[in-house]
This record gives structure tokens, sequence and C-alpha cells, in this order.
């Protein structure tokens, strides 16, 4: 018989060696670490588009508001901060508003939104300009 | 030929500690597979969840281009009320998107819980042909049309909850209340129409 096992070409005996072992479970490792880093972003991803969708109507309607508020009247006398509860979580909200550049009766409006997630905080903004129009 | 390994005093069978160390690799393995496919079930319940803001997001979206296209159009009147809309607008026809000034109308079902919607053309819109509706939302538990207006009289700003006018007002809120994630949440979308005031 000619025919042999590769392995046991080298040394005689049958199986792996320990350093063969060792490399072979260290590639395996970094292949599931990576898999699993995937994964994690993959999450952290679509957990941030669920909580974008939750909050981005608030925040339009907010933002409708302060534009309506300084378009018709030209101030804004709502709350400049503030919390809210969205899916028993709570969320604070700032809005700044104030002229934008030179010109009379434009304003410019900031709106971010702050709340944690784990142990960071996600941030969401949004900014307007808003025209202030007399009307007769 | 002997199979079994033979012991140390030359018996056959395994001893108590080689069983025990066996019974306890087996355990830490199966709850270690165990616990990695718990968690992969998990992850997949959530990706595959529906969101109920998603679908609300894409109808305020479509909603909100309806409503910024109406346009002040004699034969079509603008008319509201708190569970109806009807306006005229750049409609949609078929599935190749052909866009044409048509009418819109919302109505919602409270029977169904769901927001019907009729897309007409103007031939349509004069002879009083509904046709099928489509549902346009569906699992709203109640709905409220709003309409902006400026009061001439008294020089303020108003909302109302009808819309008898011809002419658009100057922005409508959809207001409704739905169930999502086992909890009532109420979500509302306000649209300025560019053509009214």
């Amino acid at each position: 018989m000619v025919l042999r096992a590769p392995t046991m070409s080298r040394t005689g005996n049958k199986g792996f060696t320990l350093i063969e072992v060792m490399a072979a479970s260290a590639i395996l490792a970094f292949g599931v670490v990576f898999v699993y880093e995937a994964l994690f972003r993959t999450l952290d991803a679509f957990n941030y588009y669920e909580n974008y969708l939750k909050n981005s109507n608030w925040m339009d309607e907010k933002i409708w508001q302060a534009q309506d508020e300084l378009s018709n009247s030209g101030v804004y006398t709502g709350e400049g901060s503030g919390e809210y509860l969205n899916n028993n979580r709570q969320v604070r909200w700032e809005l700044a508003c104030g002229p934008q550049g030179d010109q009379p009766g434009l304003f410019s409006i900031d709106l971010r939104l702050a709340f944690p997630r784990g142990n960071k905080n996600i941030y969401l903004s949004r900014s307007a300009y808003a025209l202030s129009i007399a009307r007769e | 030929m002997r199979y079994l390994s033979p012991g140390n005093n030359g018996k056959g069978g395994f001893t108590l500690i080689e069983l025990l160390i066996t019974a306890s690799i087996v355990a830490f393995i199966s709850l270690a597979i165990y616990s990695t496919l718990d968690n992969g079930v998990k992850i997949w319940r959530r990706a595959s969840a529906s969101i109920p803001e998603e679908d609300y997001a894409l109808f305020f979206d479509k909603f909100g281009r309806e409503l910024r296209n109406t346009l002040k159009f004699s034969p079509v009147s603008f008319f509201g009320s708190r569970e109806r809309l009807e306006f005229p607008s750049l409609v949609r026809f078929g599935e190749a998107g052909v866009d044409a000034p048509g009418k819109i109308i919302y109505d919602y079902d409270p029977q169904k819980g769901a927001l019907q919607k009729w897309r007409l053309d103007i031939s349509d819109s004069y002879s009083g042909r509904e046709g099928a509706p489509e549902e346009a939302l569906r699992g709203v538990r109640a709905l409220n049309f709003r309409y902006y207006y400026y009061d001439k009289e008294s020089k303020e700003l108003l909302w109302s909850d009808d819309w008898p006018g011809k002419d658009p007002p100057l922005a409508v809120r959809l207001e409704l209340e739905f169930t999502g994630d086992g909890q009532d949440s109420v979500i509302a979308k306000t649209v300025s129409i560019p053509v009214a005031g």
C-alpha cells in the first residue's frame, strides 16, 4: 500500500497538532467576532431608525407651530425646552429661534431632541426658516 | 477486543468523575447554544415586528403632498368636516403614475376603523360617481380633521372642525388615535396650504 492519509506522513501520528488546532480556533473566533460586530451595528441602525420614526412626526408638528407663530406675530411665545414621554422613554427637547441674518422678518428655528439609549444619548435635530407676513 | 476503555482496575466503564465532567460539559454547551438561539429569535422578532409609525409616516407624506398640491379650482370645491375631506388636487392615476387634476376624498369609516380614499378625475367628480374606495390607513380608532383659517372680523387665526367654504383653509390638521405596541397613541400632522390666504 502506497496510499496514506496526508496527516500520517509527517510524524506518523494521526490527528492535528496543537498549533494547527489553535490557529484554526483563532481564525474561527475572529470570524465570529466580525459577524457579531456586523449584527450589532445593524441593530444599532435599526434602533436609530425606529426612534427617528417615533419622534419625527412630533418634531414636524413642533416646527410647524413655531413657524406659524413666527410668521404671524413675529415672536415665539412657546416654551424653549421641555420633556415628553415617548414609548415610556423620557425625551428632552430644546427649541431655539431667532432672527436670521440682517433680513428683517426672517427667523431660523432649531429643534433638538435627546433621549438616553443604553449608556449613551441619541440626538435628533431639525432646522427650519420662518418668514413673517403681514395680514391686512 | 474491548471497546470500553479499561478502567484503573481493569474493569470496563466510566468512573464517576468522568461522568460528572461529561455531564457538566454537555450542560454548559447546551446552555450556550440555547442562549445564542434565543437571542437570535428575539432579534428576528424585533426586526420583523411592524412599526405602526412607519405606515403613518408614509401616509402623511402622501397626504401632505396631495394637500399642498391643492388649488383654487371652481368646478371642485374644498369641503371638510370632522371625518371627511374633499379637495381638488393633482391626482396620480394608475400604477404608471400619470398626474392629472382631479378630486380627492378622504372619509373615515368607524366600523372598519379605516380611512378610505377616493381618487376621482374631473368627469367623475362632476357626475358624482365615486366608485370603489381604497384603504389609505387601517387600525385607526378615532380621527379628526381640523381647519385653520384667518377670521377677518376678529382678526385672529382660528381652528374649526368644519370647512364648508369654497376656497381652501390656511392649513389642515389631521389628528388620529391608534393602538400600537399595546398602548393607545395619538399622532397629528399639520399641512400648510400654499395657495390659501
